[in-house]
């Protein structure tokens, strides 16, 4: 099943591009379609197959280059509890994404989007650094593209400058894999972790910090974090929601599933360093917002706050903490592109995405306002909706091991509460000083993108077992490395 | 020796006899019969390149002046067929009465380089190493100044000067290296190395030095760089496709082909100082072709300066080679596909593109993508490629080299690393400005039309260079898992 979840994207994008041309317009369709048909498979994936071992599953193998390195390079792909909720999560957003996308008429877009839902469903499902890299780095392509081509503003110099950050973080992480596959004499993920005990000198260090750096740029933070701002402006509205949703949990993915595992007592060691410097992310990012006017910058600056939690859940070097951490990516990947979404709702309305010139258009979209409001109360951690559960556990694991930075890092969620209210009440609240002509929303596009995050939003928000237990699941292979 | 030993040497033989013969009846055959006739040599010289490789005995032959090994078949092989691309693409893509190129003359001349080319990954005597180098680079010499414009005859002038000066550096290191051990065979000077004490060593190290600045010269590397810009400048694309390639990548597979059997993984002093000579010349020129190349905005000097800094990545597996870790080389014979094909691509589009705009500058790309969509997508393929961007064959080709010349114990090997993945960034900066321009909606929007009878084949070439791009790129394995045999079948030969 899993090379389908991997393959549907890229066949999609090619039937999509060689489409007659009187079938152009029903390339969205398509996609959607796509998306769907990934969507219901990567789910029956996880009610078949059992996951509670936390070992890969379903893997599958083929020959790839046997004389290339001293030792066979398989492709093989395979999943397990975290690497499938974040395809799952994947489809989701996709399907957003596809779906807010509904009035642009180019097809070329679409094939980019297949294309990227691709890549990233590619980087979640190998087991072969190799693999993954490559799908990291083909991630790249339609994201200049979208960015470049679809974008707003100054969407020419933000494509460059997203590219050229995700190669400097491609760059290092490329050192690292050559590192660690030199030293383990092996690419394939399994047996790197399974020899974990081999791989304790001075190279595994170089690795460690070269494969943390790149992760850290990707997830951002802090001193990394410049190009999230920029690319999340000026792209499109599904670009962002995929960028926020989606790109940034790579990061996070890559420490939980690369670095945790071979080289967890270097993560130990450093903890208290990583752990602060996560909490700093979190605060800095949370004080940026409050300067910022631009609604899209505001939520850009409040991911990169909020992905400060996963590096404080991960330097944390307790399991609840790190169960914390994944769980963090999958909440946040939902909150953060419904407020994506919601952002494009009220710019395609507004025309404008300044927080100063909007005012009390809660009166005119109703509907709308209600949703950000849901998103917004999520992304400050309100009990009842799912991104409580997150930070809770996070809190909650690292407060035994680091109690200091944890009080730190909760400051962070005061901050948050502050700016989304304060935005919130700024945008939708107030007396409304213009008529806008558009309604709200009311085509079932719209509806539907807005729809499949927010339904699990708020059902993993009242009910969170089964989100946690899948988490539990995924960190099972921790307990096996020991 | 008998008969059947000289079958070993038909593929050069038939290449440089064909370019005898090209020349020749180019006085009396029209174009459409001449491409038949490089046809034929090429496909003949194929053939008996196939031959050898699966009937010939591999080992020395010619009182141990000629090594032949299936390493070198497969080369002639890909030498023989990216003749035959360019040869071929020339006579599609060229107007060749409005290029004053001489179709003959050019075909005539390729074949010789290619035929020396052929030779001299062979050879394994310095005297034969010197006579092939010194053909090839004859034969450019002429080739540069084809197209009789005083631009290319600057040029042709130019790189003879250069070329000249490294040769007699280069001859002059290979006296000392004749001197110092009293034989020309690079398998007896490897022994007499490796039985040297370190004190005498010096000698030695100071005539591969002067070997090296030779050669590094015909490779592009930095400090021996300064001939490569201008001669870009003033050749025609699809000659300067050809040095870019061939000539290039010959110096290189001769170059690792030296280092493997000179040092024989017996690392001393003396490969040691020599690698780090190497990583000098490598990173500085990588360093220097991509920065220089970022600020141009000329299609020729751009390709010009990344060609430089591509001299620079292969010099890695050099590096790596005299670091006693053979599988460099392997890794030079992957990246030289990767790259030959890449650049070929990006050329031939280049060349495509300024004969309908009759620029070079970047600009006239413009749009390049709505004016003719299969051109604008085999072009980014290139670059994507040439960049080192994953699933495509440079990706694979720049991990390889970059795999193959980490090692532990040697400190400068990391740095090389570094340089080397930073210089792939530095690198995205101007390729993707280019795709960025390449798929800019340009309002003029007027079609880029190939020349009308030959659209077919050369649609066919780019589109059979772009998808062996992606083919080697998902599957290196077509290309290593014969160079890796190979080259345990060529240590063995040689110990």
């Amino acid at each position: 099943m899993i090379p389908f979840i991997l393959f549907i994207p890229f066949v999609a994008a090619l039937i999509i591009a060689v489409l007659p041309s009187s079938l152009g317009h029903q390339s969205k369709l398509l996609a959607l379609f796509a998306s769907f048909v990934n969507l219901i498979i990567s789910i029956i994936v996880l009610f078949t197959s059992d996951l509670s071992l936390g070992q890969y599953i379903g893997i599958y193998e083929v020959a790839w280059a046997q004389n290339l390195f001293p030792f066979d390079i398989k492709f093989s792909v395979g999943t397990d509890a975290l690497a499938l909720a974040l395809v799952i999560l994947t489809n989701l957003l996709t399907i957003a994404a596809v779906s807010i996308s509904f009035q642009i008429k180019e097809r070329l877009y679409f094939v980019w989007l297949m294309i990227l839902q691709g890549s990233i469903i590619g980087v979640f499902v190998s087991i072969n650094l190799i693999q993954f890299f490559i799908f990291w780095e083909l991630e790249l392509i339609p994201m200049f593209m979208l960015i470049n081509f679809w974008g707003t503003g100054n969407r020419e110099y933000s494509a460059m400058k997203f590219v050229l950050y995700t190669l400097v973080a491609s760059a290092f992480i490329l050192i690292g894999i050559i590192l660690l596959g030199y030293s383990a004499n092996s690419f394939d993920i399994i047996s790197i972790n399974q020899n974990g005990d081999l791989l304790k000198n001075w190279i595994v260090v170089c690795a460690f910090w070269t494969l943390l750096i790149g992760f850290l740029i990707k997830l951002p933070i802090f001193p990394f974090h410049t190009w999230l701002p920029d690319a999340h402006t000026d792209a499109p509205t599904a670009v962002s929601v995929m960028l926020a949703g989606i790109l940034l949990k790579m990061g996070g993915y890559g420490i939980i599933k690369i670095v945790l595992p071979t080289m967890g007592y270097l993560l130990n060691e450093h903890g208290a360093f990583l752990g602060f410097l996560g909490a700093f992310s979190i605060i800095y990012g949370a004080i940026q917002t409050l300067k910022q006017s631009d609604l899209k910058r505001v939520i850009a600056f409040s991911s990169i706050s909020h992905m400060g939690f996963v590096l404080v859940g991960i330097a944390s070097n307790s399991p609840l903490g790190i169960l914390g951490a994944s769980l963090q990516l999958i909440t946040h990947g939902l909150i953060s592109g419904l407020l994506f979404l919601c952002v494009g709702l009220v710019y395609e309305r507004t025309k404008t995405r300044e927080i100063t010139e909007m005012q009390g258009i809660v009166k005119q979209f109703p509907v709308i306002t209600l949703i950000m409001m849901v998103a917004g109360l999520a992304s400050l951690g309100l009990p009842g909706l799912v991104g409580f559960i997150a930070e809770i556990t996070i809190f909650l694991g690292a407060y035994d091991s680091r109690p200091l930075t944890t009080i730190f890092a909760i400051t962070g969620v005061l901050f948050s509460a502050g700016y989304i209210l304060w935005t919130m009440q700024r945008i939708f609240f107030g007396p409304s000083n213009k008529e806008y002509d558009s309604k709200d929303i009311s085509d079932w596009p719209q509806f539907l993108s807005v729809m499949t995050l927010l339904v699990p939003t708020v059902i993993f928000g009242i009910f969170p077992q089964p989100l946690v237990a899948i988490m539990e699941h995924g960190l099972n292979f921790l307990i096996s490395i020991g | 020796m008998n008969l059947d030993t000289f079958v070993i040497l038909l593929p050069p033989f038939i290449v440089l006899l064909g370019s005898i013969l090209t020349l020749l009846s180019s006085m009396f055959l029209s174009g459409r019969l001449l491409i038949l006739v490089a046809l034929l040599i090429f496909a003949t010289a194929i053939l008996s390149s196939v031959m050898n490789l699966s009937t010939q005995e591999t080992g020395l032959f010619f009182s141990d002046t000629y090594l032949h090994s299936s390493f070198g078949s497969i080369l002639e092989i890909f030498f023989s067929l990216s003749g035959l691309i360019v040869i071929a693409f020339s006579y599609f893509a060229y107007n060749l009465r409005d290029q004053k190129l001489l179709f003959g003359d050019y075909a005539a001349l390729t074949m010789a380089v290619l035929g020396s080319a052929m030779i001299l990954i062979h050879s394994i005597d310095l005297i034969l190493v010197f006579v092939a180098l010194e053909t090839i680079a004859i034969c450019q010499y002429i080739l540069v100044s084809l197209p009789r414009t005083e631009l290319a005859a600057t040029s042709s002038i130019k790189y003879l000067l250069n070329g000249a000066i490294a040769t007699a550096i280069f001859a002059f290191g290979l006296v000392f290296l004749w001197g110092a051990t009293a034989s020309t065979n690079i398998i007896e000077i490897s022994s007499i190395i490796a039985g040297l004490e370190v004190k005498s060593i010096a000698v030695i190290l100071f005539s591969v030095v002067f070997m090296t600045a030779g050669i590094a010269f015909k490779m592009g590397l930095m400090p021996f760089h300064s001939w490569l810009p201008d001669v870009y400048y003033g050749g025609p694309f699809n000659i300067i496709a050809f040095l870019s390639v061939v000539s290039k990548g010959t110096a290189f597979v001769f170059f690792g082909f030296f280092g493997l059997l000179i040092v024989n993984q017996n690392i001393n002093d003396f490969s040691i100082w020599w690698s780090i000579l190497i990583a000098c010349f490598a990173i500085t020129s990588m360093t220097f072709g991509n920065v220089a190349a970022l600020q141009s905005n000329n299609v020729k000097k751009i390709l010009a300066f990344s060609s430089i800094a591509h001299a620079g990545y292969f010099a890695i597996g050099i590096i790596a080679v005299l670091l006693g870790n053979n599988i460099g080389l392997s890794a030079i014979g992957l990246y030289f596909v990767a790259y030959g094909f890449g650049n070929l691509l990006v050329f031939f589009i280049s060349a495509l593109n300024s004969q309908a705009e009759n620029n070079f500058e970047l600009q006239s790309f413009s749009g390049l993508f709505y004016k003719n969509k299969l051109l604008g997508i085999l072009l980014t393929i290139g670059l994507l490629s040439l960049t080192g961007i994953p699933p495509f064959a440079g990706f694979i080709g720049k991990f390889y080299l970059f795999y193959s010349v980490f090692h532990v114990d040697y400190w400068w090997t990391w740095i090389i690393i570094i340089f080397a993945v930073s210089n792939t960034v530095i690198s995205a900066g101007y390729y993707f400005r280019w795709i960025k321009i390449i798929f800019s909606n340009d309002l003029d929007q007027k079609i880029i039309s190939l020349p009308n009878n030959s659209a077919k084949y050369i649609n066919l070439i780019l589109i059979c260079l772009a998808i062996s791009i992606i083919l080697i790129g998902i599957f290196p394995d077509i290309i290593v898992s014969h160079t890796s045999d190979m080259l345990s079948e060529l240590v063995s030969i040689v110990n």
